[in-house]
């Protein structure tokens, strides 16, 4: 093997073992949505800074075949959407700590717990991450295409949860001053957060025909 | 055969050999031709010389050449031989082919230096008198021991040049006959010899591509066919152990394909060799597509990786669990282990996945269980305290109230005993105690007497109870259990339909099978519950179960024993429509009892 290839190799196995870190974090952060008793919030900000390091070294490295190799045609698409999905895992990153926070603050706040729905939203956002890192690393158009249309379901579940949680009482209840709409609140940018998750996964399925080559 | 360099090689060096054999031999031959025909020339001149030694001795002595001349001129037209007289000082006195006046001194040839030194000389050479090759002989002539002079005789050489060349020629014509023959000979020698050495490479290149344990190398007598033998020992010794090892190949990956258990094997580049179905069912793998990839590429979970890495590093048995992300989530218990390869210091690995996803489920129903009863039987007790305590702190004074709590306390202590009663009746049907009590009963009279009983109960609800049985259906158990069933679904249906509902008991019999079905119109199971009534201390609704006064146990108990008597219960259920529980058991036949009891 070239040591070009070893090197690209390596990049791609580290851009996995990114890959795969995110999807573990949204992983644990559904379970805590789920059974609100977990206390994940320590190990999950570890693996944040890890997604943080791996992504600075994922890009260092990305920066020095480019420069070292000059790199044409798949293997320059293939390093150029490298950068642009591990910062979309990184956005994940941060956003399941936002989940993270947002949830203690909800069960400080209020007695109230994860909507259903935001569950479900959380199950669709996992697999959705899962297909789309799939598709990219199996470099399969049709797959991209079909995770990135789970979207649209994504998206209307936030917008059911943002109908129902903001009904008229909780809109009443602010209105009247005094109001405990923490709860409510936190749902709806709980749900906001896994949505914003979707659209990154989003984003990491729209690389797939760049590596390809047809230019969208 | 002509591509064969074993019979080139030795084919080339032997017809050089045969070629060098047959120009030396030739040559020589020749040579040697020559120098005989030379040597009778040679002799014939001196034959002629030696007599004609008087004549000339005469005239050198008395100085008179003309009777010499005549002679020497009467022998030439006899014999072409050209006859010369020289004297001491190289002065020709007689000559037959020239005048002597007119010739130089001959004083300086070879042959006459040889003569007068040795008294006879020869020399071969072109005559400058005559321009042609001449043989000479000189002979000297002495008398009484003193040199006269020299009597040299010539013979042209062209008559032999012509013997010599017709005698070459035939050499020639010979040596090229027997050089050919001898090719000929030595290429059909050397064929017979590698032919068989030839024919047993080709045979076994054959074995190597094609199928083992075919015979090679018949028809030959010598070393050659020992050697065949001795390859086909090989071969067919090889083609027992191919197919030995093909076998044992097949039947790893039977047992492989056949386990419940995933196997995954890795090389020490991480990259997937093998996968058994089971992995590929559980992780979505497609074998073709992805035998060969990295594993982190195929299978993305860290845990995989880390105990990868591990056993890879350590060369020892890994464990770990990892959840599969549903629906439904699985929980798998992984156990890797390195595969030496050759070079020592890397190692591929292997990783047995084993689905615990059951043994979780049932671990988890084991701890709800127990913490279910503490519960249950928590609340009753604490009751039951709590009414003691107040009575003794002065409410049995109380004359209102007194009897009240004393009446809390009984009814507390019945539904204690109640749950006893059920806790043990389930852990009686589990543990079959009562399989040997079984006989053949006749369940519609079991359900007669049922019906009595929760008659009452089912008027105060104003309830219609309705029952379609035939007068006699006949199944292998025990009364008391299916009193038991029948008193759980009967009394579950009045409990959960609302006043003025209607509860449906109807028995059938079809294809040696009974129908039970209990349907009432009730408040209905939702789906998501469906699945899980039937699990111990499971409700829909906690509140209102135990408002109720159920156990929890009700179902569970009915499941239990009609798993026991042979048969099956399901359940189907529409929200606010009502709940139908369909028991199906084994007919007993006339005189047919013999149902399986496990």
């Amino acid at each position: 093997m070239r040591k070009f290839d070893q090197e690209l190799s390596e990049l791609h196995h580290q851009l996995i073992e990114m890959g795969t870190l995110a999807e573990s974090m949204v992983s644990i952060v559904l379970k805590a949505l789920e059974d609100v008793t977990l206390d994940i919030e320590e190990s999950l900000h570890a693996s944040e800074d890890m997604l943080d390091e791996m992504q600075n070294t994922i890009d260092k490295e990305v920066v020095r075949i480019l420069t070292v190799y000059s790199p044409v045609a798949t293997d320059l698409r293939y390093v150029l959407t490298v950068s642009h999905v591990t910062s979309s895992l990184e956005r994940i990153g941060d956003q399941t700590t936002n989940v993270v926070s947002l949830l203690q603050l909800m069960m400080a706040r209020s007695a109230t717990k994860p909507e259903p729905r935001i569950i479900q939203m959380g199950q669709a956002v996992l697999e959705m991450l899962h297909g789309a890192i799939g598709a990219y690393i199996n470099r399969d158009e049709k797959e991209a295409e079909k995770y990135r249309n789970r979207d649209e379901y994504v998206d209307s579940l936030n917008d059911q949860i943002m109908r129902e949680v903001l009904s008229e009482e909780v809109a009443l209840e602010a209105l009247k001053g005094e109001p405990n709409i923490a709860g409510p609140l936190a749902q709806i940018l709980i749900a906001r957060a896994l949505e914003r998750i979707g659209d990154q996964a989003c984003n990491i399925c729209d690389q797939v025909p760049t590596l390809l080559g047809d230019n969208p | 055969m002509l591509t064969s360099r074993l019979f080139w090689k030795p084919f080339v060096y032997f017809s050089a050999l045969i070629v060098l054999v047959g120009l030396i031999g030739g040559y020589t031959t020749s040579r040697w031709q020559k120098e005989q025909l030379t040597d009778q020339l040679k002799q014939r001149l001196r034959n002629t010389a030696i007599s004609l030694e008087d004549v000339t001795k005469k005239s050198l002595l008395s100085g008179e050449f003309e009777n010499l001349q005549q002679v020497i001129q009467d022998i030439r037209t006899l014999t072409t031989t050209r006859i010369t007289v020289v004297a001491l000082d190289g002065v020709v006195y007689a000559d037959t082919h020239k005048n002597p006046n007119k010739m130089e001194n001959h004083s300086n040839r070879d042959e006459l230096i040889q003569a007068l030194r040795n008294r006879e000389g020869d020399s071969q050479r072109y005559s400058d008198t005559l321009n042609i090759s001449m043989l000479y002989y000189a002979f000297r002539i002495q008398h009484q021991g003193k040199t006269l002079g020299c009597v040299r005789c010539a013979l042209s050489t062209s008559q032999i040049d012509i013997q010599v060349a017709d005698i070459q020629a035939r050499i020639a014509e010979l040596v090229f006959i027997v050089v050919i023959m001898g090719l000929i000979i030595t290429g059909l020698v050397i064929f017979r010899m590698t032919r068989p050495v030839v024919r047993l490479i080709e045979e076994a290149r054959e074995l190597t591509t094609a199928q083992l344990g075919q015979t090679i190398g018949h028809g030959f007598d010598d070393e050659i066919s020992e050697l065949g033998r001795l390859l086909n020992e090989l071969s067919s010794a090889l083609a027992d152990r191919m197919a030995q090892l093909e076998q044992n190949h097949h039947e790893l990956l039977t047992v492989l394909e056949g386990m419940d258990e995933g196997v995954i094997a890795v090389d020490k580049n991480e990259r997937i060799r093998f996968a058994n179905e089971a992995v590929c069912e559980m992780f979505a793998l497609d074998l073709e597509r992805d035998q060969g990839r990295p594993i982190w590429e195929v299978i993305r979970n860290q845990m995989v990786e880390a105990i990868i890495n591990q056993a890879k590093k350590t060369n020892a048995h890994f464990r770990g669990e990892i959840e599969l992300l549903g629906p439904p989530t699985r929980y798998l218990a992984l156990n890797a282990s390195a595969i030496p390869t050759e070079e020592d210091d890397d190692f591929g690995v292997i990783i047995v996945m084993h689905d615990i996803t059951e043994v979780r489920r049932l671990e988890n129903l084991r701890r709800d269980f127990v913490a279910n009863v503490s519960h249950e039987l928590k609340t009753p007790l604490a009751s039951i305290q709590a009414y003691a305590e107040t009575l003794i702190d002065g409410a049995i004074e109380d004359q209102n109230n007194n009897r009240t709590f004393l009446g809390r306390i009984v009814e507390q202590s019945e539904r204690l005993n109640m749950l006893i009663q059920d806790l043990l009746s389930i852990a009686r049907v589990e543990s079959n105690t009562q399989a040997n009590e079984y006989a053949v009963i006749n369940i519609a009279e079991v359900l007669d007497s049922c019906i009595k009983y929760h008659q009452p109960r089912a008027r105060k609800k104003e309830i219609a109870l309705e029952v379609l049985a035939p007068g006699e259906v006949m199944v292998f158990g025990e009364t008391e259990g299916f009193r038991q069933i029948l008193d759980n679904l009967i009394d579950n249906a009045i409990k959960y339909t609302p006043e003025r509902g209607r509860v449906q008991i109807d028995i059938k019999t079809q294809d040696e099978q009974v129908f039970l079905r209990v349907h009432d119109s009730g408040i209905g199971i939702s789906k998501d519950h469906q699945q899980r009534i039937f699990e111990r201390f499971y409700r829909v609704d906690k509140a209102r179960s135990r408002e109720l006064g159920g156990t929890g146990l009700g179902l569970s108990i009915v499941k239990h024993l009609v798993n026991a008597f042979g048969g099956t219960v399901d359940v189907t259920s529409n929200p606010d429509e009502g709940t139908a529980f369909l028991v199906t058991l084994p007919l007993a036949g006339s005189g047919q009892a013999t149902v399986s009891v496990g």
